[in-house]
């Protein structure tokens, strides 16, 4: 079968600056403090833009008054739901009113909004706002809300435009199965059973960087918008369509982002700003506060997940069955549930018998959507979780039972996948031989979590292009539609066009992101941006390599065969000693082309498909082919205080394959980074809410991680190079965080024996846990 | 209702006319343009808004700009010397101590003050030291690492 192009497959290779760590792009500036984010952007009649937000999680509007706002002095512009299009927005399924016109479904939804020449005008002006409301019944538990008879919070639901089919009775959004072998009839063959139930907590990104907007209205009408986005092109659609502008009215820039975790992909307020900067004629800066920030934007879905499994005295897995439910809010900005997803939920596992049901499901609670693995964190939770207990049940040790039941090469999961590459098995045997030196104290105990994350199947290759110039002097630009959001894109992109192009990475320099400007690039993120924007990048700055051949080749009068690019030369094929310098050739395609040289790369999605098709067809009927996907293992080791039910953190270790490491330093950083975050998730961090409203301000009540929960985390970095990713490489963002708080979770019942089923595992649950256990062993006598 | 305000910062006098309201890193990025010092919360949780006034550390969101009138204040601009970044800088860069780099400001002015204060601090000292300024990238390690690497140097 023909493949699109052979994969540069690393061990082929010597490589130069591919592998290596060298200094990340822009960090000069961001250690100066010159590098510009988008509140860094300014002009002399800047307005600030403020947000007038519902108080009741669900109410029906019966009048908006704005007359005495507009009349304050200093106030520019006064806007509600009369000021734009009734259309309904958000990246999946557009559900969400930029202002709110016949009903608000949430504590913090956006019903009108000021600019004025200062905060304290803006504020003043939203006081004087009078909306008034008939409240409705809520509903804000999703189980409740799943019954018959709740309120329904989006009557119109099925009329809703969205990317995929949605599920649509009453309020669940989305019904997924994935079904299996027959469960059934498998629980006889089981020698162990085991069934749960855990749950999960709403959390934040905790971006330090707020979400911010400028938009600045030029005297044609032409907007030029700076915001905090890692997908400039998705906030330009979006603004477009909720305004009903033409995208030529509309120029995206996104500047340095400072930090993303998946929050900042999706539009929030930027149409809000937009169209106070058109109604006051003026530029306009929202910021979003720390509260806002709490309340009104797309954080991690709370989930309940049921889960009954079953396995043989033999260590193999039989069956399960179960389900998630994840509580959406109000409004559900972006989360696929295929079934080919759900198999990763469950997993790197081979299990025969399966149903698992997710469901989405709309609540009058806050909007959610994504945060580092979307959808994942949560089954990864219960499902890792519980596998540590039916291991237990078994008699064997957590390394070796995912050991029994986890994917080889050419394995098929549940529903078919094909997983290609796998280095689930390694990363277990290395953990194994790194645990089996392990020690541990009273009280102490270690805990052992797995996971896979998505590579690229079909129905992933998101459009993607790139842009690649050698200026005359041979040093090489950039142009990119993926931001810096922090996860290091630049730098990674800059190592591969250094590398194909055979120039120092110290010449390669970065433009991006701007809609006017860069060509199209859905999005830095999914964990799929050095694979999928690298591929592209690849393809340009092989594509300028070819034109580097050709010019060579004129030059050396040679022919173009078997040329390369190295150390800043091109080197004819067969006569090494022959070559010329790409500074000759870069002032030579300026005189000779009237160009200079540059070329583009994007997806070449039809090739890709059929690559990937032909791939699955191989592998039985229903097959899917997952290139890509990165797999790994994290042990941890806790110590509980028995008295206070404080849990510390004491070693860590966290073994990921990731295909190829391109940039070693950001590879570690990511999972230092990745699984810090993992540890507020899994034992400090709640957005906690009470019929509707969030209980929590700033970072004083919702408690991250500080310095002083800073970890050495020993990383182990396992390389089984993916088919198709540049030089091998899969992701490694989301992922390392996935396993975290199942590992600390299995580690707590290693040191004291309570299993704990919900996040976060807070002193008060661990102690309770141990007073629950304590009075159940005081009444039970022991044989 | 505005009141004239002197200062020094990063070694250069400047007047500015404001409200007594406005805190000091309103003056500092909306009044001099100096918008190294980042403003995250606005509740003085976060830490990257971080200065240096007369010595100590101090979240330039948490206080007015009347009480830092007269005072000698360094901000992130002012770290780098003849165009030469500051040992701590370098340390940052070197031990890829920031990914998206917002926090930075705070926690480089964060750890000159506790370097001055304590050239070689431990490890623990470090954690108490920046303890008020999140990261949320890293995970903290590398810029405990670059810390501890650039108190370890002999500082001229």
């Amino acid at each position: 079968m023909a493949k699109p192009h052979t994969p540069l497959l690393v061990t082929e290779e010597k490589l130069s600056i591919v592998g290596q760590s060298p200094v990340r792009k822009g960090v000069e500036d961001l250690a100066a403090g010159k590098a510009k984010f988008t509140g860094d952007f300014s002009f002399p009649d800047l307005l600030v833009g403020l947000i007038l937000r519902s108080h009741f999680p669900h109410a029906r509007i019966r009048g908006i008054d704005t007359a005495q706002a507009e009349k304050l002095p200093g106030v520019r512009a006064v806007v509600t739901h009369r000021d734009t299009p009734h259309v309904r927005i958000g990246r999946w399924i557009s559900d969400r009113p930029v202002l709110a016109w016949d009903k608000v479904c949430y504590a913090g939804d956006p019903v009108a909004a000021v600019a004025a020449v200062d905060r304290e005008t803006a504020e003043a002006a939203l006081a004087l706002i009078r909306v008034d409301y008939d409240e409705l019944p809520a509903v804000f538990d999703v189980e409740e809300a799943m019954r018959p008879g709740a309120p329904i919070i989006h009557e119109a639901l099925s009329t809703y435009k969205t990317e995929g089919r949605i599920f649509g009775q009453g309020n669940t959004l989305l019904r997924t199965e994935l079904r299996v072998g027959e469960v059934e009839g498998a629980w006889d063959q089981c020698d162990v059973l085991h069934e749960d139930t855990y749950r999960t907590q709403v959390v934040h990104h905790g971006f330090i960087e707020p979400h911010e907007a400028l938009a600045a209205p030029d005297a044609s009408g032409k907007i030029t918008l700076w915001c905090t986005t890692k997908a400039a092109f998705t906030i330009r659609s979006g603004v477009a369509r909720a305004l009903g502008l033409p995208m030529s009215r509309l120029r995206v820039i996104a500047p340095a982002v400072g930090g993303d975790y998946g929050g900042k992909g999706t539009v929030q307020m930027e149409p809000i700003c937009v169209l106070l900067a058109m109604k006051a004629a003026q530029p306009v800066k929202i910021s979003l506060t720390r509260q806002e920030e709490l309340t009104a934007t797309y954080m991690r879905q709370a989930s309940v997940c049921r889960l009954k499994v079953g396995a043989r005295n033999d260590g193999r897995l039989v069956a399960l069955q179960g389900e998630i439910i994840y509580d959406t809010g109000a409004y559900c900005d972006l989360m696929g549930l295929s079934p080919g997803r759900l198999d990763l939920f469950l997993g790197p596992y081979k299990i025969p018998n399966v149903q698992f049901t997710a469901h989405r499901v709309y609540t009058n609670n806050t909007p959610r959507g994504h945060m580092r693995g979307p959808g994942g964190p949560q089954p990864c939770f219960a499902v890792e979780s519980h596998l540590d207990m039916v291991a237990r049940k078994l008699g064997i040790s957590p390394v070796e039972f995912r050991l029994r039941n986890s994917l080889d090469e050419g394995d098929v999961m549940s529903r078919g996948t094909v997983v290609i590459a796998p280095g689930i098995k390694e990363t277990l045997r290395r953990t194994g031989r790194f645990l089996a030196g392990a020690q541990k104290g009273p009280n102490q105990g270690w805990g052992v979590a797995s996971l896979i994350w998505d590579g690229v199947n079909i129905k992933q290759i998101t459009p993607s292009s790139a842009a690649v110039k050698i200026n005359e002097d041979g040093t090489v630009v950039l142009i990119t539609g993926a931001p810096e959001q922090g996860g290091g894109p630049h730098t990674i992109l800059s190592q591969i066009v250094a590398e194909v192009l055979g120039v120092p990475y110290e010449a390669v320099s970065v433009f991006g992101s701007d809609t006017d400007a860069t060509p199209f690039e859905t999005s830095v993120g999914g964990s799929r941006t050095t694979y999928r924007v690298g591929n592209t990048v690849r393809l340009a700055a092989e594509s300028a390599r070819e034109q580097l051949f050709e010019l060579a080749a004129e030059k050396l009068g040679v022919g173009p065969e078997g040329m390369t690019a190295r150390e800043g030369r091109i080197h004819a094929g067969g006569q090494p000693e022959k070559s010329v310098s790409i500074v000759e050739l870069a002032g030579y395609a300026l005189k000779s082309r009237g160009s200079l040289i540059q070329a583009t790369g994007r997806v070449r999605r039809r090739e890709w498909y059929r690559y990937l098709a032909g791939e699955a067809a191989a592998h039985g009927p229903h097959g899917e082919v997952l290139d890509g996907s990165p797999q790994g293992t994290q042990a941890v080791k806790v110590e509980v205080d028995p008295q206070t039910g404080r849990v510390r953190v004491l070693e860590y270790f966290a073994c990921h394959d990731v295909g190829r490491a391109l940039h070693r330093g950001n590879v570690e950083g990511q999972i230092d980074g990745a699984v810090v975050l993992g540890l507020g998730y899994a034992l400090s961090e709640e957005v906690r809410l009470k019929d509707g409203r969030t209980l929590v301000s700033g970072f004083t009540d919702y408690k991250m991680p500080t310095a002083a929960d800073a970890l050495q985390v020993k990383t182990d970095i396992v390389e089984f190079p993916s088919h198709y990713g540049p030089f091998g490489a899969k992701g490694i963002a989301e992922p390392a965080s996935l396993p975290v708080a199942p590992a600390i979770a299995n580690a707590i019942y290693d040191a004291v024996g309570v299993r704990l089923r919900e996040l976060p595992l807070t002193p008060e649950k661990v102690l309770r846990a141990l007073r629950e256990r304590g009075s159940m062993s005081g009444t039970t006598p022991s044989p | 209702m505005k009141m004239p305000l002197q200062f020094r910062v990063n070694g250069e006098d400047y007047e500015v006319y404001v409200e007594p309201w406005k805190t000091l890193l309103e003056v500092l990025r909306d009044e001099l343009e100096l918008t190294g010092t980042k403003a995250g919360c606005l509740a003085g949780e976060c830490g990257t808004c971080t200065v240096i006034v007369d010595g100590k550390a101090v979240k330039s969101c948490l206080m007015l700009a009347p009480q830092a009138a007269g005072r000698e204040i360094m901000t992130v601009e002012g770290l780098a010397q003849g165009g030469k970044l500051h040992p701590l800088q370098q340390a940052f860069i070197d031990h890829f101590a920031f990914q998206c780099g917002f926090c930075t400001p705070g926690m480089l002015m964060s750890s000159k003050a506790l370097l001055d204060e304590n050239p070689h601090p431990t490890a623990d000292d470090v954690k108490e030291g920046l303890y008020g300024n999140f990261c949320r990238c890293t995970g903290y390690v590398k810029i405990l690492e670059a810390v501890l690497a650039a108190g370890a140097k002999p500082r001229g």
